[in-house]
């Protein structure tokens, strides 16, 4: 660590491992209230969920009994979480892959300059700011069976077989999933434009300056400079997915669909545990699953990226 | 144009707007089903085969919105709610994220982590507690109950750090040398730079707030204190629903935010220019 | 850029200091508030109160609308907190476990008379607890009937409504159309196949439990017990597998519903009184009738679950809040009631007979109710029914898909079982199994 004396303070020069009393300041003028906000709003409640995960607390029944582990048992045997697990796991293995290549695929296009640029970004942008309630209505309205259904509709103008989007449980889950990707694909273009945005022109003149094509420009000097915003991309999209919720729920009310039990996912599931049936100590497990699991994913998002920290 | 090679091939350039074209229109399409829904009477929208434009255009739609419900009252209070939160979260994650990417100190990844985890988690998962906090609070439908959950976001740390990496140690040390504060790093030097991804953040958050339906649903117990996206349970009967009524509603509540997007959207996309750093 | 910062930082700080008092709400000499969790009654109840409050201006009601489901998830978490409203409307088993967990307030004595007075004996049966206490005024009655496209009926050559469900099976058959490729264009029997939650329990059990008299739970004693793991139950369930995939008057891939009957491709379908004022505004064309359900081998009648409204303990003017609720169910209201909303008075008594004139099938609804014979369930009073009834639907909507079912007794006796054992199981859960 290199510390010089500048104008009597001490100045930390090439971000040293130890704090200057101005950078001290920042920290808990700027930071640590927002951490401690963090603490009160989002880490004792989760802790008060998990801790009500070795209980039986029901919402009706004020007396609680401690439970040390049969929660947890009882999901194994629970032929609704283990679907919902199945399905959410599903989730996360199409809808991440789709958004990030897709997202890449329309960043990357997006950035060399195309005419109508704005107006790309935003009709692309557009799914993500539809409040989802009107948006899984449309949805539904397009995966009506019959020729209600727009997709429906389209198929039969075209002579090709009609499919019950609402009606096959395999179908309708990735029905779901598609309406998901739909709704989240304009953040991470966003998200990777403005990575892009920000790597020096100079690299890139570098290269070209060098030889090298258009795709090997992408491949050897953006991509590699991308890869924290990546990172937050897979991330982020790993998490929605695996806590995918809104558009499961509103897809299976009403009478048009058939699937309600099969395309269930993990939050839908705490709902239902929670909130319909009351069973809070019993959904809260679920919800400890759930953390698990996305902490799994994240850490190992994390070493597989091996970004190192500045 | 600086960066890319210039495309000779015409079909190239040909074949890029129509990838981009046709997958743009996909995303649209059902968007421009609320837009042409929302001037139908209700007797147009279920119909044996789909039927894009209406045949009678209406405004009866717009114009029930204000007596079905207070709709002006919860743009006014979707509008504090977003606004506030958006302006907390874009500072706290700019000065996060500064500390997280460019500080040295114990304890500094244990905190990051403490505030990635907790992305893991939806807000359904913990809302009973927090609504518990709240009720012991007093904040029991009023503004302050609505807004305070959302004035922290893990995500726009994470985001903010990870763009904060990019920038060149040189500079900040360059200030600091100068004998600048830290405040004075912050504001002349990080801000201006993160404007992008800060733009960005913000108008996710926007959208977020925008619509959340869970939260304000349980800490607003009476109408004035509703919020947009709560507004739209008025069009949802029981057993049918009007879509006419939420198109239009759809519609209302989309401006605000495609307005947000579009005053941000040139801060995102022009990006920062690295100036000055030619050795 | 410093400047632009601290001006946004004064003027979200001046906000948050304003913010309190804006927040402030006027306190009014007595206030009530209503929660409603359906627009077309949230709309009644709001006229109502203006009602009201012209009679009574020391009084202010305010009424909020939440949805069915949202308004319960509140109620679940505002209520045992003691901040809900002072009317909730809800359905009667939604409420009911607040009941039992203490947070409802009993009618009281002269409420309680008023009750027995003006409505239905087993309207105040199914409000009333174990400890003979009832709980929530019996509001509003979903009494289920048949709706049928009379023009269909004519075109097949039909003459009259079915009495028995072995007729409608019969009449749906006839009524059936396909294109040339197979495709189902007209439904004969319209079953709710699907759709989430207990809807869809609901309307199975109307359709072919009581019929066939399968019941959902039996007593024994002060305990319970599936009471549908039998012959009856078996045969319900071979019902709906038939008309799906032997006779193939329904299908899953078609739409449902009121929409559906208002488009003229269903012919026969359960549903409501709401149907009514749904069809005069979306469907004015279609020439329809009302049929009470038919009988079936094992039993006649039909399900009328009802709406309940309830005060809750912690509210602050118990009196009043009764008060506006018997003026909201007087004959007047009640009249407005059922024709603007459609939904139906549990009353008896009232004179519907200028309603008639313009919604004639709405009599249908109110004759069934007094129809000897026919008789109308309720849902059990206990803590679980709700889950119970749920965990059904989703069981048999998962059975509705399956092909392999039909003349498969052996199939369908195992998903009876397995269903059966998870009702027997969420009773022992709460301790309420009869070993």
């Amino acid at each position: 660590m290199n510390v010089a004396v500048v104008k009597g303070k001490r100045v930390a020069v090439g971000v040293g491992s130890r704090l200057t009393r101005s950078q001290i300041a920042f920290l808990w003028s700027m930071v640590m209230p927002v951490i401690v906000l963090f603490i009160i709003i989002r880490v004792i409640p989760v802790l008060v969920v998990l801790l009500m995960s070795f209980t039986n607390y029901n919402m009706n029944r004020p007396l609680v009994r401690f439970l040390p582990y049969q929660n947890f048992l009882r999901l194994f045997g629970d032929p609704n979480f283990m679907t919902a697990f199945v399905n959410s796991t599903e989730f996360v293995l199409v809808a991440v892959p789709v958004e990030i290549l897709l997202g890449l695929a329309f960043a990357i296009y997006l950035h060399r300059k195309v005419r109508f640029e704005s107006v790309y970004e935003t009709l692309y942008f557009l799914p993500y700011i539809v409040p989802m309630v009107p948006a899984a209505i449309i949805w539904k309205w397009i995966y009506a069976p019959g020729t209600y259904g727009l997709a429906n509709y389209l198929l039969d103008q075209m002579g090709l077989p009609r499919v019950g989007w609402m009606s096959t449980p395999q179908i309708s889950l990735l029905a779901v999933i598609g309406i998901h990707v739909w709704k989240q694909l304009g953040f991470f273009v966003i998200v990777f434009l403005v990575g892009l945005k920000n790597i020096p022109a100079s690299f890139r003149e570098a290269a070209v300056v060098d030889g090298a094509t258009l795709w090997q420009v992408t491949r050897n000097v953006d991509l590699p400079l991308l890869k924290p915003v990546i990172l937050f991309g897979v991330v982020m999209a790993t998490i929605w997915a695996w806590s995918a919720f809104t558009e499961v729920y509103i897809i299976s009310q009403g009478t048009d669909i058939s699937t309600g039990a099969e395309i269930q996912v993990m939050v839908t599931r705490i709902y239902a545990e929670g909130f319909l049936y009351f069973n809070m100590g019993y959904a809260s497990a679920i919800s400890f699953v759930l953390f698990i699991v996305s902490l799994m994913l994240v850490a190992v998002q994390f070493r597989l990226f091996r970004v190192e920290s500045a | 144009m600086i960066g890319y090679p210039s495309a000779k091939r015409i079909w190239a350039r040909v074949g890029l707007h129509l990838f981009l074209g046709l997958s743009s229109f996909l995303m649209v399409a059902p968007f421009i089903w609320v837009f042409f829904t929302s001037f139908k009477r209700s007797n147009e929208i279920v119909t044996e085969t789909p039927q894009l434009l209406p045949a009678v255009w209406t405004l009866e739609n717009y114009l029930k919105l204000p007596k079905v419900a207070p709709f002006v009252r919860f743009f006014l209070n979707s509008i504090v709610v977003s606004g506030v939160s958006t302006f907390c979260i874009a500072l706290g994650s700019a000065a996060c994220g500064y500390v997280f990417a460019k500080y040295r100190f114990r304890g500094r990844d244990f905190l990051f982590f403490l505030v990635i985890s907790t992305i893991l988690i939806p807000l359904q998962t913990y809302i009973v507690p927090l609504y518990l906090l709240t009720w012991k609070l007093g904040w029991i439908n009023s503004y302050q109950g609505l807004i305070f959950p959302l004035i922290i976001m893990s995500s726009g740390i994470f985001f903010l750090r990870q763009n904060i990496m990019g920038i060149p140690d040189e500079l900040i040390d360059a200030a600091r040398v100068d004998g600048a504060s830290e405040w004075r790093v912050f504001l002349s030097i990080i801000l201006p730079l993160s404007l992008s991804p800060i733009a960005a953040i913000s108008i996710v958050n926007w959208v977020y707030t925008w619509s959340l339906f869970i939260w304000p649903l349980i800490v607003a117990n009476s109408t004035e204190m509703f919020t947009m996206e709560l507004g739209l349970m008025y069009f949802q009967r029981e057993y049918a629903v009007d879509y006419g009524g939420i198109m239009a509603a759809c519609m209302i509540t989309l401006l605000p935010v495609l307005v947000v997007f579009l005053a941000f959207r040139t801060r995102i996309i022009e990006g920062v220019a690295f100036t000055g750093m030619k050795h | 850029m410093r400047r632009t910062i601290i001006g946004v930082a004064v003027l979200v700080l001046a906000i948050g200091l304003l913010l309190p008092a804006v927040n402030r709400v006027d306190a009014a000499p007595v206030e009530i508030n209503i929660w409603s969790a359906f627009p077309e009654l949230h709309e009644q109840a709001t006229w109502i109160a203006g009602k009201y409050m012209e009679k009574y201006p020391n009084i202010k009601i305010k009424t909020t609308l939440f949805p069915q489901r949202a308004l319960e998830e509140k109620v679940a978490v505002a209520l045992p907190a003691g901040q809900a409203a002072d009317l909730i409307e809800l359905d009667k088993m939604a409420l009911y476990p607040y009941y039992a967990a203490g947070h409802l307030q009993p009618l009281p004595k002269n409420v309680v008379d008023w009750v027995k007075k003006n409505y239905p004996d087993y309207a105040v049966a199914s409000v009333t607890s174990e400890k003979g206490e009832i709980f929530t005024f019996p509001w509003l009655d979903s009494l289920k009937a048949m709706f049928y496209n009379k023009d269909h009926f004519k075109e097949a050559g039909i003459a009259k409504t079915p009495e028995t469900i072995d007729e409608m099976m019969e009449m749906a058959r006839k009524l059936t159309k396909r294109d040339e490729k197979g495709n189902l264009t007209r439904a004969g029997l319209d079953l709710r196949l699907s759709g989430g939650g207990f809807g869809t329990s609901q309307k199975y059990w109307t359709q072919v439990m009581i019929p066939y008299g399968a019941k959902v739970l039996e007593k024994v004693g002060t305990k319970w017990r599936a009471g549908y793991d039998n012959e009856a139950g078996r045969k319900a369930l071979q019902y709906y597998i038939d008309a799906v995939y032997k006779y193939k008057v329904d299908s899953l891939d078609f739409k449902s519903d009121a929409e559906a009957f208002g488009l003229g491709i269903t012919s026969m379908f359960q549903r409501e009184a709401w149907v009514v004022g749904y069809m005069a505004k979306n469907a004015p064309n279609i020439n329809y009738g009302v049929f009470v359900m038919p009988k079936g081998p094992g039993g006649w009648g039909t399900v009328g679950n009802t709406m309940g409204l309830s005060v809750p303990k912690s509210c602050k003017y118990k009196k009043e809040a009764f008060d506006f609720a018997m003026f909201m169910m007087n004959d007047d209201m009640s009249r407005a009631t059922f024709g603007d909303s459609g939904w139906q008075p549990f009353r008896k008594g009232v004179d519907y007979s200028q309603l008639y004139k313009t919604r004639p099938q709405l009599k249908t609804f109110i004759d069934a109710a007094q129809t000897k014979g026919h008789v109308v369930y309720d849902y059990e009073n206990i803590t679980p029914i709700f889950e119970i009834h749920s965990r059904m639907a989703d069981r048999l909507m998962a059975a509705f898909k399956r092909a392999d079912l039909v003349d498969n007794p052996a199939g369908i006796a195992k998903v009876i079982k397995d269903t059966a054992e998870e009702t027997n199981r969420i009773l022992e859960d709460h301790g309420l199994f009869a070993k």
